[in-house]
């Protein structure tokens, strides 16, 4: 997203080209750039996705914390996405520059995963009403070549399938307080439904 | 409850509003003759008022009331841009929504959270589609809105706000921008819901994730065609369904737009009356 100033001339050739149905690089008006999908790549988070459409790089992590519900939603776990727009992206980011930009993509993803549908929170709950799991998606946009919307959905949707939680059995109760145990075996994991 | 303002005197850190308390009675949203609680039919929009030049400090001003929502809305410009770095050579328009803390049912925090800074970004990609930009270089228009009080339909009331006050200001448009809102529900599309029935469709959808959903739009009626300017959706609505909404949009707008242009002329003519008893 570098401001290339383009000639009038350069602009002429842009329009009649996507009017006869061509576009600059020769695809066809509905076509998709080459697309590459990598996930779990960084081991300290529970799940990790890194997308890349050809200019388009976005890294996305899911952390997994247990935290008391929401007043109105006991039985639901909650999903909060970050998005950081890194200056290596684009030099308009640096600094406060890209905030516009990160919260309308974090307010995009907020809405399309509030539904039920996309995917079900009733599964993160631990404790109904005392403890919930918590995912935090984190968004790094690393370079930024168009279509970000399109890149980080399709990232956050494979870093949540790759996500891997340790099951969390519960030992005995203590005084009115649970305990948990945390199973340590890296298979004995709970995976999400994202279909 | 987010980070503490330091400069006002709070509540108490873990107080919670006594609403989630109650247990929340859901009121049908259609009866048995076919009309809503309030007596409106599906698709019939609130009564609506509106005025401009409340506001004599501003450029443009207006008042809008849709039902029981109330939104106020400033417009001063177009300014000179301060820092000579902003320069552009097509206008930059600011603008901010702010709720008073008394406009919901639970007090909203006089700093601004993640819904009004959420709209204040939707309307102003709203506004920069509907003012000529390339006439104002190296200025910049200031849009200030505060909402008085909310009962649903915010988005779009003040999207119709923001449009009058705009066309007061004198500002070149390519049209009045009027909002609409619409809601699914059990598949029965329901124009300008109340923030009763919203709050409802919220928790259903949240809960049971059956098919439903809210949509904002803001429409240019007259001089652009009906172009759209904002379209804002949440929810689940199937495709058919989100067209069958948009005609009844259109249609909402052109009935309002026609009201705008009546309180433009009105305001106007008095003030021209103004001019001449004084003269």
């Amino acid at each position: 997203m570098v401001d290339v100033n383009l000639s009038d001339a350069e602009k002429r050739y842009i329009v009649d080209g996507v009017k006869l149905g061509t576009r600059v690089d020769g695809r066809d008006h509905l076509d998709y750039r080459q697309l590459e999908i990598e996930t779990g790549l960084v081991s300290t988070a529970n799940g990790s996705a890194r997308i890349r459409l050809d200019r388009t790089d976005v890294l996305i992590t899911v952390k997994m914390e247990m935290e008391p519900p929401l007043l109105d939603q006991p039985k639901n776990g909650q999903l909060h996405f970050f998005v950081n727009c890194s200056a290596n992206a684009a030099p308009e980011f640096e600094g406060r520059g890209g905030e516009d930009l990160a919260t309308s993509l974090s307010s995009m993803l907020e809405r399309v995963y509030s539904s039920p549908h996309t995917l079900n929170t009733a599964k993160l709950c631990v404790v109904p009403g005392k403890h919930v799991k918590v995912l935090y998606v984190d968004i790094e946009i690393l370079e930024c070549g168009g279509n970000l919307f399109d890149a980080v959905s399709l990232g956050v949707k494979a870093a949540l399938w790759a996500t891997k939680m340790p099951r969390i059995y519960i030992t005995g109760e203590d005084g009115g307080e649970l305990e948990f145990s945390v199973s340590d075996n890296p298979c004995d994991v709970d995976r999400l439904d994202v279909s | 409850m987010g980070s503490r303002d330091s400069r006002r005197i709070l509540g108490p850190e873990k107080s919670i509003p006594y609403s989630l308390l109650q247990t929340q009675e859901m009121k049908h949203f259609l009866a048995e003759d076919g009309l809503r609680w309030d007596g409106r039919s599906a698709v019939d929009p609130r009564k609506l008022f509106m005025s401009v030049g409340v506001i004599s400090q501003a450029k443009g001003s207006s008042y809008l009331e849709v039902g029981n929502t109330k939104v106020c809305c400033g417009v001063y410009g177009p300014m000179d841009v301060q820092r000579g770095s902003d320069f552009n050579m097509s206008c930059k328009v600011l603008c901010e929504v702010k709720m008073a803390p008394f406009s919901c049912s639970v007090r909203k925090s006089p700093q601004p959270d993640k819904q009004q800074r959420e709209m204040s970004r939707q309307l102003k990609d709203a506004l920069e589609t509907v003012i000529v930009l390339d006439k104002f270089p190296k200025s910049q228009i200031d849009v200030y809105l505060t909402v008085i009080e909310d009962d649903g339909g915010l988005l779009a009331a003040c999207i119709t706000a923001a449009g009058l006050a705009i066309c007061h200001a004198n500002i070149d448009v390519y049209d009045l921008v009027i909002g609409a809102s619409l809601l699914w529900h059990d598949g029965i599309l329901y124009a300008d819901p109340t923030h009763h029935e919203e709050e409802c469709e919220g928790h259903k959808i949240r809960n049971s994730g059956s098919e439903g959903g809210q949509l904002t739009v803001g429409i240019m009626p007259k001089y652009a065609n009906g172009q759209v300017s904002l379209l804002v959706q949440g929810g689940q609505i199937s495709a058919d369904n989100l067209c069958e909404g948009l005609e009844v949009a259109v249609e909402i707008c052109q009935r309002i737009y026609t009201l705008s242009r009546k309180t433009l002329i009105d305001y106007v003519e008095q003030s021209l009356e103004a001019n001449s008893d004084s003269s």
